[in-house]
């Protein structure tokens, strides 16, 4: 499934927070974890709304004859 | 020797004063864009809010300032030196529009005059990771946090059919959030120079280990960031209002009520992050919202660029404004 790039950018930020938590400090870690779950909450909303709009347009229009 | 001590708290306010000029930019870019406000009106606004921040932030970013170098590692002339390794970094990014970060301008500096003073192992590393990781997390808090505010606010007004109405209201929203912005701006950057100071005045034996920020520290840090924004830096808001993006009013409330609330969040937690960095991801994230390609992708990795670069340059500048001062104390 292709997703469009602005998908991916929130979801490899997502990665980054992530990935950045091993060298945050302890205290300070609730930082990466809020942005690291906020950027996952948009990738997942943005690419459910591309495949919604991708299978609405694929859907054949009702009303219209085949011949 | 009182002389020197007073000499290099001008020159520490003297960098205060940098940070704000080269700053402004961040408070007012998408005041002055947005037409909200104009660039006299916008200066003395931020101005205002940078002075009073004394007021609402305490001082836990000056104690992490004050921490990067060993205690005692840094001499007199360390201290000058990183100085005015800062302050040359912030010209020269000023002169190529590009905005920075003055803190970690500072960050660089006192690397650079303490390693020139006595080698790498005066460098406390865990402070460093923190500010490393922050340079990262800064512009990733921005652009999601304006990217929300942004999509929120078309939630809720998209049926809204005065538009006219609506865009005369986030013009006076933009008032407030660039308010809250240049509070935050002025209670965390300003407390960077409170850090040099107090780390300046312990070592020479003016104030005990562990002492807390004196009053005259305060106040002179929040009038010299004061008054460097009043000189205002037009170049960088030029870059920071229309080349990194086109903002809209709304787009223009949006970031800066975003990156207030990050700046807001880290200053109180104590967290030295860069109000440049997270501003300028607070515009990218508004940009966001229509599609990628809204924003300048050319220029926004200029910008980026510029970060990388910020520490090792003041660092290598501060290590060089060091050498004519060897072997004083």
């Amino acid at each position: 499934m292709r997703l469009s790039r602005r998908s991916w950018f929130f979801l490899a930020m997502s990665a980054t927070c992530l990935l950045l938590l091993a060298p945050t400090p302890e205290k300070y870690r609730w930082v990466n974890l809020s942005m690291g779950a906020l950027s996952l909450m948009w990738f997942i909303l943005l690419a459910t709304e591309e495949i919604l709009a991708r299978r609405d347009e694929n859907r054949p229009r009702a009303g219209r004859s085949h011949r | 020797m009182t002389i020197t001590i007073a000499l290099i708290v001008l020159v520490a306010l003297s960098f205060d004063f940098f940070n704000g000029f080269h700053d402004a930019a961040n408070s007012i870019a998408t005041v002055v864009s947005t037409r909200v406000l104009t660039p006299r009106q916008a200066v003395v606004w931020a101005a205002f809010f940078n002075f009073v921040a004394f007021l609402i932030f305490g001082t836990k970013v000056a104690d992490t300032i004050s921490k990067v170098v060993h205690p005692g590692t840094l001499t007199n002339a360390g201290i000058f030196a990183a100085l005015v390794g800062a302050i040359l970094w912030d010209i020269v990014t000023w002169i190529l529009g590009l905005p920075t970060s003055s803190s970690h301008a500072l960050v660089g500096g006192l690397a650079g005059a303490a390693v020139a003073t006595a080698g790498w192992g005066t460098l406390v590393a865990s402070e460093y990771q923190k500010i490393f990781v922050f340079i990262v997390l800064s512009p990733i808090v921005g652009i999601l946090l304006a990217f929300t505010f942004m999509t929120g606010v078309y939630w809720v007004f998209h049926r809204y059919r005065k538009v006219e109405k609506l865009n005369r209201g986030f013009r006076r929203g933009q008032l407030f959030s660039a308010a809250a912005f240049s509070l935050g701006h002025g209670g965390n950057d300003a407390q960077k120079t409170m850090g040099v100071i107090l780390a300046l005045l312990i070592a020479n034996g003016l104030l005990a280990k562990g002492s807390d920020v004196p009053l005259w520290v305060v106040l002179s840090a929040h009038a010299a960031i004061a008054l460097g924004t009043l000189f205002g830096g037009w170049r960088i808001v030029h870059t920071m209002g229309s080349k990194i993006t086109k903002l809209q009013p709304v787009g223009g409330m949006a970031a800066e009520a975003a990156a207030a609330t990050a700046i807001w969040g880290v200053t109180l937690a104590g967290i030295p992050v860069s109000t440049t960095h997270t501003i300028a991801g607070a515009i990218v994230g508004v940009g966001t919202t229509q599609r990628l390609s809204a924003v300048r992708w050319g220029v926004a990795g200029r910008v980026v660029w510029a970060w990388v670069l910020t520490i090792p340059g003041a660092f290598v500048m501060a290590w060089l404004a060091y050498l004519p001062f060897r072997g004083l104390r």
